[in-house]
């Protein structure tokens, strides 16, 4: 079992011993529910300093109890590095500093002990991530998902995709999709196309005048300047008579017939790595 | 020349040359003569004292040692006769074998010998038998019917019919193999046996196991019983008196009736041979079942009857075996329905591979040519063999 | 809704084989027919000039199970092959094991129709293509025309049923016959070397099929084509099925290869399951066995310009332009450098790529943008044939796409 649970119990002398020992074992028991189930990181950082819940583990487990059983993963055979942490925050025990000399931190399932008090809590002292939340609910229990870095499954339609009248429409709260603003990333391309629309009928009879006129004289990328548009649009608006054709396919064979195996194989691995982006491999 | 004769002429001198043919050193070692036999024998000759008597000497340490003269019993019975068959060679062989039995056993004072053969015992034949007439040990009665009971009714009738003879005699004292000089009842005396129960007082006790069904049958039976081991006419002359008394009996009749359709068909066909126990059906009593064979007289006697009775012989240790007479039923029955030799016959009566219908059991190995023939690929190796002209 | 009497129906597609005699009497009169013809291949001519002239008495001649093309249907209850594979099917008991060994015959075996599993095969076919064109655009309702053709190839073609009834565990016969245990598949078997499909397919259900320079659309195959968008042959006249095997034809059935046979005889199956145990049965079977095979259809997708189709098809939904915007880099000026680039419309995204190139990468989102289109699935899937189970729920109008991008 490569998972690191680490669980400590602060036992107080007020709290009924017997009360205590039940409570443990019931704890440990749901933390090993939890973790043959799926998730990952369960952080409860509830038990708090609330002076008037001094049973450390009667709500928070509850809660927890209630959050897992409405949000449980579907069955799941895989392993799982889960880590589970019942943090006891410094505050009551510092607090409260007549407490101290009875406090005793038990581990219930610990993968390396730590031989002092202090490189305990120092491990378990660990910094609010972001993707924690937000640090106003941290009263109650809650379940942190952090699945690992992957890409997307395409079975999963985006939101935009979803007909109107589909109920995932409603059921996805939009915090996920609106985590990225698209205005802030940078894009692909150095300059966003910009289409300008202005060329009129006319421009386009005159571009297919001139290229049926000289081809050689008027290329593709001569025409796009003189009209100010993309040499795409000068294909989509005429074709190539079958002469010019012919001259750049010998152009371009005897372009080729310079090349080495070297180059010859790079440039073919190069297609067909291409065609692999088209299959997603 | 003929190859036989060519090879007799070589035959000869290899037989007369094989002295000098190559023995080895082994052989030759083996046929030597031992030499310190010979220096016994040459001692033994020499002197006039066997070497028993030089040995008690030697025991005893004097030349005169006490004892009989000869304590191993003089004379064998060889040496004596090769004696007297040297002094008298003509004398016919059985005559001096049984003179010699005849003076080691005794004298008799009586004793005259004949000087004639008139008058003598007659033993034997010279030539023609057939002449003789037949005397007593010449006519052969069977010990058992000649017959093999194979169901299961007669088997039981059989052990019943055993058991309480076996009873009877056991209760009036009487050797037990006795009764198997009465190879079969009469008719009458059968229904009587028939009749009885056997109810076994304690842990198959024999002694007054059997309940009759009244006072008459018991009497009669007693009364047959005490014959037998005696004079068997008179038995039987009594059976035929009292069955007619016992058969007017209602109760008797009742059974009669019962088994009218058996009777009726020995009647009418009385020149077949007789079924067994008269046709008798199975006896309800099942009591003798549990009678003890541990005495080994009573197992004797009872596997002997049940032999006679039924033609079935048990092997020795199947008789160490057999403890109670459920015993020996379960074995006859056993040899009735032997176990199939083969594992396909086996196979076949077994009712639980009958009911999957995807066990398929053959009689014979399946080969490969079985194999070709399902697949159908027997047909095409044959049409090839035949192109090829190879069949 | 009332059941349907199938067994009274299925007469015409049950042979006469599993009433007495049926075999026998057809023999008695083919007997004849049989010498006069050279319709048996060459290793049984010597075993035909054997046959005696039948007798019109009604003494039963004396037929070796040899002269027959098939096993005969008594010989379906003593094999222990045949009853293996019923049990392991999990086939209905109502299902008899004649029939399931008529699904073993194929037409090169045995080319009378009444005995070979050629109506149920057509049966079976038609049934396995409809509950799987019904699932696939039920389940994926965008799905482009190809990826389908190539889903139904994938469920229910050919090779996936060679595959399936060597799963099950059939064996072939090497050579059809009467004496072949029924519990094999049998067919004539093409000789070593033949090419299947060397010759071009003629006789199409395509019309101008002599013009073999004209375009074929995908369009059009969905309606001349079979269930997998190849050309079919067309389906044979009525007499060619008639019940004249030895006359049919001189040089015999036309040998076929054990991925055809298997396929027909699992098409079989499928038809006798619907004819003996009925239509929740059949379907039963169908989602047990083929509906159950693990089948990624995005793999299926070969995009040749993404990012176009994509722009595409925002223009056509009258989404906002599609926008590669670079989410996360790392190693730029490195040699192995990777890019996030996520493609955005709007505010919305719609997919996502990595790539070793900026261009890969925007390639590689807008493929997953396009399979996220295309690989939509509504929520609750009910298919159409759902509504012939006895006390269905009214039908609801599943969701109909516009159709794929086209360009």
């Amino acid at each position: 079992m490569q998972d690191l649970l680490i669980m400590t119990c602060v036992r107080f002398p007020s709290l009924p011993r017997q009360t205590s020992a039940e409570k443990f074992r019931d704890l440990s028991a749901w933390i090993n529910r939890l973790s043959r189930t799926g998730i990952r990181t369960l952080h409860l950082k509830s038990i708090q300093s609330q002076s008037q819940s001094w049973f450390p583990f009667r709500d928070p487990i509850y809660q927890l109890i209630h959050t897992f059983t409405a949000f449980r993963p579907r069955a799941s055979s895989r392993k799982i590095d889960m880590a589970a942490f019942v943090t006891v925050s410094k505050r009551p025990i510092l607090g409260l500093p007549f407490l101290l000399p009875s406090c005793e931190p038990a581990t219930l399932e610990l993968r390396r002990a730590q031989s002092t008090y202090r490189r305990t809590k120092q491990r378990l002292r660990i910094k609010p991530d972001a993707s924690f939340g937000s640090s106003s609910d941290n009263s109650q229990a809650h379940i942190i998902h952090n699945p690992p870095s992957s890409a997307p499954s395409t079975y999963h339609t985006p939101m935009k995709f979803l007909p109107p009248n589909d109920v995932r429409r409603t059921l996805r709260n939009d915090a996920s999709s609106k985590s990225q603003s698209p205005e802030a990333l940078p894009s692909v391309f150095k300059s966003a196309p910009e289409r300008k629309y202005h060329l009129t009928r006319e421009d386009v009879e005159e571009i297919r005048k001139l290229r049926s006129s000289d081809p050689i004289l008027w290329s593709r990328w001569k025409l796009a300047k003189h009209f100010n548009c993309s040499p795409i649009f000068i294909a989509q608006a005429c074709e190539a008579s079958p002469q010019k054709k012919e001259i750049q396919r010998q152009v371009l064979a005897a372009v080729q017939s310079r090349w080495g195996k070297t180059r010859r194989m790079a440039r073919e691995d190069r297609q067909l790595r291409k065609e692999s982006w088209g299959r997603d491999e | 020349m003929r190859s036989s004769l060519r090879l007799l002429n070589l035959e000869a001198p290899a037989s007369q040359r094989s002295r000098n043919l190559y023995v080895c050193s082994v052989c030759r070692h083996e046929a030597r003569p031992r030499p310190f036999v010979a220096r016994q024998f040459l001692r033994h000759a020499s002197d006039s004292t066997p070497i028993t008597e030089r040995v008690r000497r030697k025991l005893w340490g004097t030349d005169n040692p006490p004892g009989l003269k000869d304590p191993y019993g003089g004379e064998g019975v060889f040496e004596r006769k090769f004696k007297r068959g040297q002094s008298a060679p003509q004398e016919n062989e059985p005559e001096a074998a049984t003179e010699a039995a005849e003076d080691a056993v005794s004298e008799d004072s009586s004793y005259e010998p004949a000087t004639t053969w008139e008058g003598l015992q007659r033993v034997g034949h010279l030539g023609t038998w057939s002449d003789l007439p037949p005397t007593k040990a010449d006519a052969y009665t069977s010990f058992s019917l000649n017959r093999r009971l194979t169901k299961p009714v007669h088997l039981s009738l059989a052990a019943h019919q055993t058991a309480v003879e076996l009873s009877l005699l056991h209760t009036l004292k009487k050797p037990l193999t006795n009764i198997c000089d009465v190879i079969e009842h009469e008719q009458p005396v059968f229904k009587l046996i028939r009749n009885c129960k056997i109810q076994p007082k304690s842990s198959g006790q024999w002694d007054s196991a059997v309940v009759y069904p009244d006072k008459e049958t018991e009497e009669a039976l007693v009364y047959i019983f005490e014959q037998i081991g005696g004079a068997q006419e008179a038995a039987a002359e009594v059976a035929t008196e009292v069955a007619p008394e016992t058969a007017e009996d209602a109760e008797l009749a009742e059974i009669e009736a019962a088994e009218a359709e058996d009777a009726e068909f020995e009647e009418e066909v009385p020149t077949t041979p007789s079924p067994p126990f008269f046709g008798y059906r199975d006896v309800k009593d099942k009591g003798y079942l549990d009678l003890s064979l541990n005495d080994p007289i009573t197992k004797f006697a009872f596997l002997k009857r049940f032999s006679q009775l039924t033609g079935h012989f048990f092997p020795d240790p199947v008789i160490h075996q057999i403890s109670s007479v459920q015993h020996v039923m379960k074995h006859v029955l056993a040899e009735q329905n032997p176990k199939p030799k083969k594992l396909a016959d086996f196979l076949v009566a077994d009712a639980s591979l009958q009911s999957l219908p995807n066990v398929k059991i053959f009689a014979k190995k399946q080969k490969p040519s079985h194999k070709d023939e399902e697949l159908g690929r027997k047909k095409l190796i044959d049409a090839e063999l035949r192109e090829r002209g190879l069949v | 809704m009332k059941r349907l009497q199938l067994q009274r129906w299925s007469s015409s597609a049950l042979s006469s084989r599993a009433r007495t005699g049926g075999r026998l009497q057809r023999h008695l009169y083919s007997g004849t027919r049989l010498q006069s013809t050279n319709s048996y291949s060459l290793q049984d001519q010597s075993l035909g000039q054997q046959l005696a002239p039948p007798s019109a008495t009604s003494d039963v001649p004396k037929f070796t199970k040899r002269q027959l093309p098939s096993p005969p249907a008594e010989a379906a209850r003593e094999s222990a092959k045949l009853a293996a594979l019923h049990a392991r099917l999990y086939l209905p008991s109502r299902l008899p094991l004649e029939t399931l060994a008529r699904c073993l015959v194929d037409a090169s075996a045995d080319p009378s129709a009444q005995f070979n599993n050629q109506s149920l095969a057509v049966l079976g076919n038609d049934l396995l293509s409809n509950y799987a064109s019904e699932h696939l655009i039920c389940t994926y309702p965008r799905l482009p025309l190809t990826v389908i053709f190539a889903a139904m190839y994938a469920y229910v073609g050919p090779k996936t049923l060679l595959a399936m009834s060597r799963e099950w565990g059939v064996e072939h016969a090497a050579a059809p016959g009467g004496e072949v245990d029924p519990g094999l598949l049998q067919y004539k078997r093409l000789d070593p070397g033949a090419k299947p499909d060397a010759e071009p397919l003629v006789g199409t259900t395509r019309p101008n099929e002599d013009q073999t320079t004209w375009r074929r659309s995908i369009t059009s195959s969905v309606v001349y084509d079979n269930e997998f968008g190849d050309p079919e042959r067309a389906a044979s006249p009525p007499a060619e099925l008639s019940d004249e095997p030895f006359l049919m034809n001189d040089k015999g059935p036309a040998p076929v290869t054990p991925e055809a046979a298997s396929a027909t005889f699992a098409r079989a199956v499928m038809g006798a399951i619907y004819l003996h145990a009925g239509r929740p049965a059949a379907k039963r079977f169908f989602e047990q066995h083929f509906l159950s095979r693990q089948l990624d259809i995005s793999k299926m997708f070969n995009f040749q310009q993404p990012a176009r189709d994509l722009t595409r098809l925002c223009a056509r939904e009258n989404y906002d332009e599609p926008v590669a915007k670079i989410i996360s880099e790392t190693g730029r000026r490195s040699r192995t450098p990777v890019f996030v680039v996520g493609i955005f419309s709007g505010v919305d995204k719609l997919g996502e790529g990595t790539g070793a190139s900026l261009s890969e990468a925007r390639a590689r989102a807008s493929v997953a943008a396009l399979k996220g289109w295309y690989l939509y699935s509504p929520l609750e899937v009910r298919v159409p044939s759902a509504m012939e189970e006895d006390g269905a729920a009214p039908w609801k109008p599943v969701y109909v796409d516009l159709g794929e991008v086209i360009v």
